[in-house]
């Protein structure tokens, strides 16, 4: 898949969800506030993972706006 | 350690209240107590209409004269009074209590119209002036009364502070006015027994709740009879007099505070509370003027 | 006409109260900036290890400093120590077979690395402005970051856009190197939430490198000759992000799903699948375990030796371009005590092998990686 394509597939991807999704109450939310309900739970043991396998394979990205060198060659 | 329950009562608000947490150490689920109470106290010394070093007793002590600028919390109090009052067109009113100068439920004697009439011309929210951070009471003898507000507020707070600090299954119960923090540890619900409004020694029904607020509303606990016709301590603030119809109401919200206006207003509106309470999209009982009693689980709650 | 109105009502009623009383100290459902009293601190000690070969032993201080009533500053630091062998490059064999070659030499470095993240919270939103930097040995670089973060719905969907720059320098010890390298990226992202138990984020993040983009450590085989890894001078590359994370009630457990899709412009094609169940146990502790499966293809220009030169003169043996799966398992095990304090242990294996590409080519290098790293972790709000 090329990029142009991923672009399409995600910007539709958002789309769609906002339009079906259920508008939650706040009340409703309490399960949504458990700490390991977060998308990441953990964020710096999220960074030490990416660090470790981002050193290891050729893939990066995706998880957090987070950019910087870590000089891993 | 295993986990226990503790119960922890305290005086505040003129009630008797009481803190029943689960915790697995008996001084540590102390010490969280000590903090909740410390929040009611602190909340009384601030709102109480008795104290008059309180914030409330300050903004009644400027009535007829310029307002007085508020301070966050206050104005999130007075901007929920003014939400209950124009969700209810005008039925909820914190500046109804001025009325208590003119009836006397101890007396058995109804008041005369001219003097409700006159305390009248101090009722009404529409009459001040709220424009946040400062409020201003036109008329000297006008008062404000967080009395139908507060022990609610003060019943949540004290909930989510109990649960912040770790506890998972416990209950708050501030002389009826209830937030459930968690259920018990193994999983079942708290039952609280709603008191029968003309038999207050009985238990007319139950309610199970696993978590969120109960509230409820009464005519029982100040009201005298004349000539076979109850006059209760709930009164209309746009007649001045007691509202006829209903018995009691309960409420069951994700908080307390909105479980306790709810009740109040569905009191406030008579019979035609019975219809309005179907509208809100909560739990609910109602007791009538007949003894009869309703309930409502809403698909809301769970 | 009565149904409609009667449902407008209940939204009306309760919807009003709600909003008003959420603005009430005791009631609001979590400010997101750092209370003015709270200083929250979280350490974690790492060690790493690889095929008996290397080891990482790393300290990391993050720490949140509120500043007032609408700002605070996340302040997070990292110390590395690393020190072994890594293989060089491949050769063919006396069978015809390929065979790796190891310098022998062991590599230390020492690296520090720090971000200052200053946040700045509106209403709705959240803007937050990172510069960071990190040194060592033979590298260094300088980075900025700022996202904007918004919600909408009643805060059941939140926003995200982000840039990013870096500028960093390549050198390498007993090498008479100094090359510039640098980094762009953009990001964006929605989370959503579906329901009470369950909520969807999808991220894409575009990154575009240009400058020195080779690894000065490794060599190659081309033909006869031996000859320095050699990569293009510019790498553009596209990360798709989507996450589904759902409670489970009857286990009081979460399930967490992730998939991300990468491309880039070497040939690299790369898929990632995580799961992660995060199961609350009784007295506050959590177990969490983790499995990912990761497979890649080969970057265009890698072999593990070339028979013949490239009109391009780009080279690379460095396995990691290779064509290869890896899965990693990961099992944390975390105690919380109060409201303030946790500690917890995250264990995790590692292994990436050509075969565990299960479809597609794959590399048949004999080049097989394992590793594994143990982090011991404490969190405490002051």
């Amino acid at each position: 898949m090329n990029t142009r394509n991923a672009i399409i597939l995600a910007t539709s991807f958002v789309l769609l969800s906002s339009g079906c999704a259920i508008n939650l109450k706040p009340w409703e939310r309490g399960v949504l506030a458990k700490t390991h309900m977060s998308v990441e739970p953990d964020a710096l043991q999220r960074t030490i993972r990416e660090q470790v396998v981002t050193s290891k394979e050729s893939s990066s990205g995706g998880f957090s706006v987070v950019g910087g060198g870590c000089g891993c060659n | 350690m295993a986990t226990q329950l503790h119960r922890f009562s305290f005086k505040a608000m003129a009630c008797q209240n009481e803190l029943s947490l689960y915790y697995n150490n008996k001084k540590a689920a102390r010490e969280i107590a000590d903090q909740a109470i410390a929040m009611v106290n602190a909340l009384e010394q601030r709102y109480s209409r008795y104290l008059p070093d309180s914030i409330l007793s300050k903004i009644n002590a400027s009535a007829g004269q310029s307002g007085i600028s508020v301070d966050p919390e206050t104005t999130a109090l007075l901007d929920y009074a003014q939400t209950c009052y124009q969700q209810s067109n005008g039925l909820f009113d914190v500046t109804s209590g001025v009325l208590r100068n003119v009836w006397d439920f101890k007396s058995n004697n109804l008041p005369k119209q001219q003097d409700v009439e006159a305390v009248q011309q101090l009722v009404g929210w529409d009459k001040l002036n709220w424009t946040p951070p400062r409020i201003t009471l036109p008329e000297s003898g006008m008062e404000l009364d967080f009395g139908g507000i507060v022990k609610e507020y003060a019943a949540d707070g004290c909930a989510n502070l109990c649960r912040s600090l770790g506890i998972k299954s416990g209950m708050v119960n501030m002389g009826g006015d209830i937030h459930v923090i968690g259920p018990h540890p193994d999983g079942n619900s708290w039952i609280i027994g709603i008191q029968d409004p003309r038999n207050p020694d009985n238990v007319i029904t139950s309610i199970e709740l696993k978590q969120g607020g109960l509230a409820s509303s009464g005519d029982y606990q100040r009201s005298m009879v004349i000539d076979d016709k109850r006059y209760s301590h709930i009164l209309n603030p746009k007649t001045g007099w007691p509202v006829q119809g209903l018995r009691a109401v309960s409420v069951i919200a994700p908080h307390c505070l909105i479980a306790g206006s709810t009740s109040t207003i569905a009191m406030l509106k008579g019979e035609e509370g019975k219809q309005w309470l179907d509208t809100t999209g909560l739990s609910y009982l109602w007791i009538d003027g007949q003894g009869k009693c309703f309930g409502h689980q809403s698909g809301a709650s769970k | 006409m009565l149904l409609v109105g009667a449902v407008a009502a209940t939204e009306k009623y309760l919807k009003s109260l709600m909003t008003a009383a959420l603005a009430l100290p005791g009631i609001a459902l979590g400010a997101s900036v750092l209370d003015a009293d709270d200083i929250p601190l979280v350490y974690k000690h790492l060690t790493y290890e690889e095929d008996n070969l290397m080891q990482v032993d790393a300290d990391y201080i993050n720490l949140g400093i509120p500043i007032n009533a609408t700002n605070d500053l996340l302040v997070a630091l990292e110390y590395e120590t690393m020190s072994g062998a890594s293989p060089i490059f491949f050769a063919p064999g006396p069978g015809g077979e390929i065979i790796e070659v190891t310098s022998g030499a062991s590599i230390t470095d020492e690296r520090t690395a720090a971000s200052f993240n200053f946040r700045h919270f509106t209403d709705n939103g959240m803007l937050s402005v990172t510069p960071a930097g990190s040194d060592e040995n033979d590298y260094e670089s300088v980075s900025v970051t700022t996202e904007y973060q918004w919600d909408s719905n009643n805060k059941n969907t939140t926003y995200s856009l982000g840039v990013g720059y870096a500028d960093e320098t390549v050198s390498a010890t007993g090498q008479d190197l100094n090359e510039d390298k640098e980094g762009k990226s953009l990001f964006a992202g929605v989370t959503q939430v579906l329901d009470a138990h369950s909520l969807l984020q999808l991220n894409l993040s575009l990154a575009e490198e240009s400058g020195y983009l080779s690894d000065p450590y490794k060599l190659t085989l081309v033909d006869t000759a031996i000859l320095s890894d050699n990569r293009p001078r510019e790498r553009k590359q596209t990360a798709f992000l989507v996450r589904y994370i759902m409670y489970m009630e009857e286990d009081d457990a979460s399930l967490h799903l992730a998939y991300r899709y990468f491309d880039d412009d070497w040939g690299i094609k790369a898929h990632t699948l995580e799961t992660t169940w995060n199961q609350e146990l009784s007295n506050n502790w959590l177990l969490s375990s983790s499995l990912r499966y990761y497979m890649q293809d080969k970057a265009d220009f890698y072999a593990p030796f070339f028979s013949t030169p490239r009109a391009d003169g780009i080279y690379s043996s460095d396995f990691r371009l290779a064509s290869y799966g890896s899965v990693l398992v990961g099992f944390k095990l975390e105690k919380t005590f109060g409201s303030n304090t946790s500690i917890n242990l995250n264990i995790e294996y590692y292994t990436r092998r050509g075969d565990l590409k299960i479809s597609g080519d794959h590399s048949t290098d004999p080049e097989h990686l394992t590793s594994s790293m143990v982090t011991f972790g404490i969190s405490h709000t002051f």
